[in-house]
């Protein structure tokens, strides 16, 4: 929606978010370039599937209303950021559960199919599902970059601002967390 | 900073679990629904045609020339991750649910500052809008020329001009109304060609319709699987979820997605009553209370029957 007054800008794929972008211009590249990424982290932070596209929404939403804060490169950053909050409050609602409860865990072995069943992706997909819901988010985030995103340590840091440090320890937590919950769902099949 | 082998590159259990999450993303039409409901239609312009289609007005008078806007925004809806969920005690989940729910009670205020997104950006109209979200795997293209009923093929059309096709910066605004269900007509094709019409241009041309269309409008989605209760639950669940979080907007949809589903659904009632809340908490206070006296009519006896008149207390 470029205001008819202004040229178009000639943009060159390689340089797609310059500075002299038109917030439109932007935002919409920021849509097409984020999309998948944003609508993925949402739903492996644990926003279901029938509410993923509304919370796509709000982050984009929210991207449009700050598009003027968001530094040059640090999109996915402040996306991912916001991913996180709106993840949060929906989750809320979903599980309110602790970090590493037992009785969850508890459930989730007595519910979870043998090892044949889950060849079943879709069905193994639920179990990923209900074991990163019993993971805090803080971990669970750091987590999902980088077992499923494929970050590396490093991009982590930089996406979630946190210190190198940190990022190692909670990855470490996480791995942990998620290998003792397969082992007690192996231990059980 | 040394890194870890990924898991997922592992064998096992947890790298089975693992590598299942990379077929979990957003269809196509998660994508387009989102840019419309952003304002971004241009990137939706590709999936939002519109052709035209003659109709005539019964009087044949001032014959009409209609549109035919196919809408293709539909929200996927596998119900199959929160099926999961289903396993947990379906009839505990639903109480829990709905006693959090109350919670939120009359949380208006609050609601109105979570809502303001979805009500600001959302760009199409509210039929379509649910339409779009009924089919589970779903693209509901929603062909609805506001047609006459009369068989006959030919239709003269005048020199109207046909209304083009919308402009690619527009929204999509289908203008038109969807028919009835009943009249609907379901196939497996996800996609729906609109039918085409030659333009007119300068004589006056004969535009052929389809005449197994039909009166009103032609509606072809995904046939939905067969209901279970799992997916029943997966529904009425993320309703409750959203109700929750204020998301009242959402709430609804998703409840009017359940009624259409299920329309003789094992959890109708508790779906009844979710829908009241909801409509307490966007502040239609005079549809619940209506809601709320057919449902007490209808199951006054019912354990939710204290809930719903608790919930429309003056």
């Amino acid at each position: 929606m470029q205001e008819a007054t202004q040229p178009q800008p000639r943009v060159e794929p390689h340089e797609i978010v310059q500075e002299s972008s038109t917030p439109e211009v932007r935002l919409r590249q920021l849509f097409d370039t984020q999309f998948d990424f944003v609508w993925r982290s949402l739903r492996r932070l644990g926003v279901p599937e029938l509410l993923a596209d509304d919370a796509t929404q709000e982050v984009f939403l929210v991207a449009s209303r700050r598009l003027a804060d968001i530094e040059i490169g640090r999109e996915r950053s402040f996306l991912f950021a916001t991913a996180l909050r709106i993840a949060s409050t929906t989750r809320r609602g979903i599980a309110r559960r602790g970090d590493h409860d037992d009785q969850a865990v508890d459930l989730l072995v007595d519910q979870t199919p043998g090892p044949d069943e889950l060849a079943d992706r879709q069905r193994a997909r639920a179990v990923l599902d209900r074991i990163l819901e019993t993971m805090d988010l803080e971990l669970r985030a750091v987590f999902v970059l980088y077992e499923l995103e494929e970050m590396t340590m490093a991009e982590i840091a930089v996406t979630l601002e946190l210190p190198p440090g940190t990022v190692a320890s909670r990855l470490r937590r996480a791995r942990e967390a998620f290998q003792a919950t397969v082992s007690r769902l192996r231990g059980a099949a | 900073m040394s890194s870890p082998r990924r898991l997922k590159d592992e064998d096992g259990i947890g790298a089975t679990l693992l590598r299942s999450a990379a077929d979990d993303g957003p269809g196509a039409s998660s994508r387009r629904a989102v840019a419309a409901a952003l304002g971004l239609a241009a990137i939706a312009h590709g999936t939002t045609t519109a052709a035209a289609a003659a109709s005539t007005a019964p009087a044949a008078t001032a014959p009409v020339a209609g549109t035919t806007a196919t809408v293709t925004a539909a929200t996927t809806a596998p119900a199959a991750v929160i099926a999961s969920k289903a396993g947990i005690s379906i009839a505990a989940k639903l109480i829990v649910g709905l006693t959090l729910a109350t919670g939120v009670g009359v949380g208006v205020a609050v609601q109105a500052n979570r809502e303001p997104a979805r009500s600001a950006a959302v760009v199409l109209p509210a039929e379509a809008v649910h339409r779009a979200d009924t089919a589970p795997p779903a693209r509901v293209a929603v062909t609805a020329p506001t047609v006459a009923a009369d068989p006959v093929p030919t239709v003269p059309v005048p020199t109207v001009p046909v209304p083009t096709v919308p402009l690619p910066m527009e929204p999509v605004v289908p203008a038109v109304r969807v028919g009835s269900e009943p009249h609907a007509q379901r196939t497996t094709a996800p996609t729906t060609t609109a039918p085409t019409t030659t333009a007119p241009t300068t004589t006056a041309p004969t535009t052929t319709v389809e005449p197994s269309t039909g009166a009103g409008a032609r509606v072809e989605e995904a046939v939905p699987t067969t209901p279970s209760l799992a997916d029943e639950v997966a529904v009425l669940d993320a309703a409750l979820v959203a109700l929750r979080d204020h998301h009242t907007a959402s709430a609804l949809r998703l409840l009017d997605q359940y009624d259409r589903r299920f329309p003789a659904g094992t959890l109708a009632s508790e779906a009844a009553v979710a829908r009241i809340e909801a409509l307490v908490a966007a502040g239609n206070r005079d549809r619940a209370r209506a809601l709320a006296t057919k449902f007490l009519a209808a199951h006054g006896t019912s354990p939710l029957a204290q809930r719903v008149r608790t919930l429309t207390e003056p």
